[in-house]
């Protein structure tokens, strides 16, 4: 299988004028397979948003660094971007503009020409059934239908990585069932899907790979399976617990 | 690495997000149109109209003395323009007063109007007039001296005293009133003794002084141009751009869209450089649709107020020169305004980000309405201040190109750090994932 992405030794840090020194990202080293779904899981503040930001080149490291699609988020970024989808349960759409709109103007910007991205639009808007919606002001659509034109934009470059960070929190169960569909959909294309969350249930239905991070650092990394026979426990919240409170030692 | 072709991506976008926004369009637009033609011919207007209306009305007057010279009383009451109140009925309102206000004494009112009682000279008695102006029972008071005919026939210098309050416009044009009708009386006395003389009344004038203003309509216009225009452009090019400057940076973070666009495959200089003009194009669109306003509101509009004593117009090389100056001036708020709007996390706490740099314009900018300040020295380097000696000097047309050079120059070189600093902040971590 092909790596698609590899964290070497990442960290990040940042001084807190309350907390001091914050090692929000602390020497963190994992690699991902194409193909695959990898879950970042954590508690709130554990390090997913920073770790994930990192490896869309949003933020700069302070040490350390990772490869997307072969490319360093250090000395590559825009190319880095231009292979990947990002998006997050928060993610907010230009209200007054379209989802034929919006969509394009990321397909634009990720490089593609006004035929590709005219087809790839009408592929995608077919797929989500954006359709009926497609030339409606966001701020005239309901949550879900934005759900949907968020996820059209985040594919629209056809990236074959997509880091999603916690992509269901906020939702209704309607609209983060398109979410976990999409994860599937990548997943089935060959995708290299990394997504954070802390919702348990969420992580050990669709994960191929776990990592547990807390307070910045690496505690377990494994499939659910190697997990369930590590810790002897069959439900992945207790799992996490016992990890999180053992500090990942076992 | 930069790349025009994303630059431009962003900018189209940019324009046409902010020409669906309702604020945007105010500012940049409907505003810039209209508040040069309001605020001239409207305010204009209404102050002109008023003044008429304040000089054609009757004011009320009191005659204080009457008993002194009664055909003098008589001649006043004749005038059309002003109507004598009796005295009783002053004296009665003003009593009603002092029974409910025992700041006012009715000792003092029993004693102003007693005849014969001599001069209203100490301080009650003008409290009390001042008084009767601010109730408007009376405008103003003229008071006849004792033994004034017979002191004016032995050619004694006697006083006749106009009481009055200049703060009050209706009380004021009263008080014009009745020395204008006193002047000319004065004078009819004077031509009645050189008659009696035999010696004609032009001795008195032996020669007429004429002061003759070699301004040209249009530089009397100007002045007035001058004093407004440098002011009104700076404004508008600040709040033409304020809102676009603030929708797509803090509004971004606020609608949480600013994260997509920073994982998109663009650099941030691409992501500042789109903002930033766009920011520029609004500020200059406003700024040219204020000039067009303001040219055009001037033409039709402005000479008439003046009573066509100035004609408001502006040469093409004047426009081509103001359009010159505004480029780098446009690029300057609109960088200033885009560094200062990205540190906000919400719309709103950028607004109270952006209204001190719209005071730190428009404090500097009162300069044009300063008359005698010239551009010269260390004038040429203060940023704005010179700026609107170098406008108010192309509206009035005394510009030397030298100068209009220096002062283009040394914007340009504040606009330059403002975008090198604009930029500089928006690679900031901390600024952009500020929450």
């Amino acid at each position: 299988m092909e790596t698609a992405i590899s964290v070497e030794n990442l960290s990040k840090y940042f001084s807190d004028k309350k907390r001091g020194l914050v090692k929000a990202t602390d020497d963190l080293s994992f690699a991902c397979q194409a193909g695959t779904v990898f879950g970042l899981l954590g508690l709130n503040g554990a390090g997913k948003t920073t770790t994930l930001r990192l490896l869309a080149t949003m933020l700069k490291p302070t040490s350390g660094t990772a490869k997307i699609a072969g490319f360093d988020i250090l000395t590559d970024p825009d190319k880095v971007k231009a292979k990947i989808g990002f998006l997050t349960g928060s993610t907010g759409l230009y209200l007054r503009l379209t989802p034929r709109e919006i969509v394009s103007y990321f397909g634009r910007l990720a490089g593609m020409d006004s035929p590709t991205v005219k087809k790839r639009t009408a592929l995608l808007f077919d797929m989500l059934g954006i359709g009926e919606f497609a030339d409606r002001r966001i701020d005239k659509l309901s949550s879900g239908q934005k759900q949907k034109t968020s996820i059209a934009r985040t594919l629209i470059h056809d990236p074959p990585i997509l880091i999603l960070d916690e992509p269901t929190a906020g939702l209704d169960v309607v609209t983060a069932r398109a979410i976990i569909e999409l994860i599937r959909n990548a997943k089935d294309e060959g995708k290299c899907v990394i997504f954070s969350t802390h919702i348990m249930h969420e992580a050990a239905s669709i994960c191929d790979e776990i990592v547990v991070i807390h307070e910045g650092r690496l505690k377990a990394q494994g499939t659910l399976e190697e997990f369930r026979r590590q810790w002897g426990r069959q439900n992945l919240d207790d799992i996490f617990v016992a990890i999180i409170e053992n500090g990942g030692a076992r | 690495m930069i790349s025009p072709l994303k630059i431009r991506i962003v900018y189209f976008k940019e324009l046409r997000d902010i020409l669906r926004d309702r604020r945007t369009l105010y500012s940049m637009i409907l505003m810039p149109v209209l508040l040069y033609p309001l605020l001239s011919i409207g305010m204009g207007a209404l102050v002109g109209s008023q003044i008429k209306k304040t000089r054609a009305a009757r004011q009320k007057i009191v005659i204080l003395g009457e008993e002194h010279d009664p055909a003098l009383a008589a001649a006043i009451r004749n005038l059309d323009q002003l109507q004598v109140v009796p005295v009783d009925t002053l004296r009665q309102a003003l009593l009603r007063l002092s029974a409910k206000d025992t700041t006012l004494h009715s000792g003092f009112i029993e004693r102003l109007f007693t005849p014969g009682r001599g001069m209203a000279s100490d301080s009650s008695h003008f409290r009390i007039l001042s008084r009767a102006i601010d109730e408007r029972l009376i405008r103003a008071a003229v008071q006849i001296p004792p033994e004034f005919p017979s002191r004016v026939a032995a050619g004694d210098s006697v006083e006749l005293t106009i009481l009055y309050d200049q703060a009050e416009i209706k009380s004021d044009a009263a008080a014009d009133k009745l020395r204008d009708w006193a002047v000319a009386y004065r004078d009819s006395i004077v031509s009645g003794h050189l008659a009696e003389h035999g010696l004609d009344k032009s001795l008195l004038k032996p020669f007429w002084i004429h002061r003759a203003n070699l301004a040209s309509k249009e530089k009397m216009g100007g002045l007035i141009l001058g004093m407004m225009l440098p002011y009104m452009l700076l404004i508008l090019v600040i709040v033409g751009g304020m809102y676009p400057a603030l929708d797509m940076t803090a509004g971004e973070k606020e609608r949480n869209t600013l994260e997509t666009l920073l994982a998109a495959p663009l650099s941030r200089f691409d992501i500042a450089a789109g903002k930033f003009l766009t920011t520029f194009t609004a500020a200059m669109v406003s700024m040219l649709l204020a000039l067009t306003s303001m040219t055009l509101t001037a033409k039709y509009g402005f000479a008439s107020m003046a009573g066509g004593e100035m004609t408001i117009s502006m040469s093409a090389s004047s426009v081509l020169w103001l359009l010159f100056m505004m480029i780098p001036t446009a690029t300057l708020f609109s960088a200033l305004m885009i560094a200062v709007a990205i540190v906000a996390k919400s719309y709103k706490e950028g607004q109270s980000y952006l209204t001190p740099i719209l005071m730190l314009a428009i404090l500097p900018a009162m300069v044009s309405f300063i008359p005698g300040i010239e551009l010269a020295g260390g004038l040429l380097f203060i940023p704005v201040v010179n700026l609107c000696l170098a406008l108010k000097e192309v509206v009035l047309g005394t510009y030397k190109v030298w100068r209009i050079m220096v002062v283009f120059g040394v914007t340009t070189v504040y606009a330059v750090v403002a975008l090198f600093v604009a930029q500089r902040i928006f690679e900031r971590e901390s600024v952009l994932f500020r929450t």
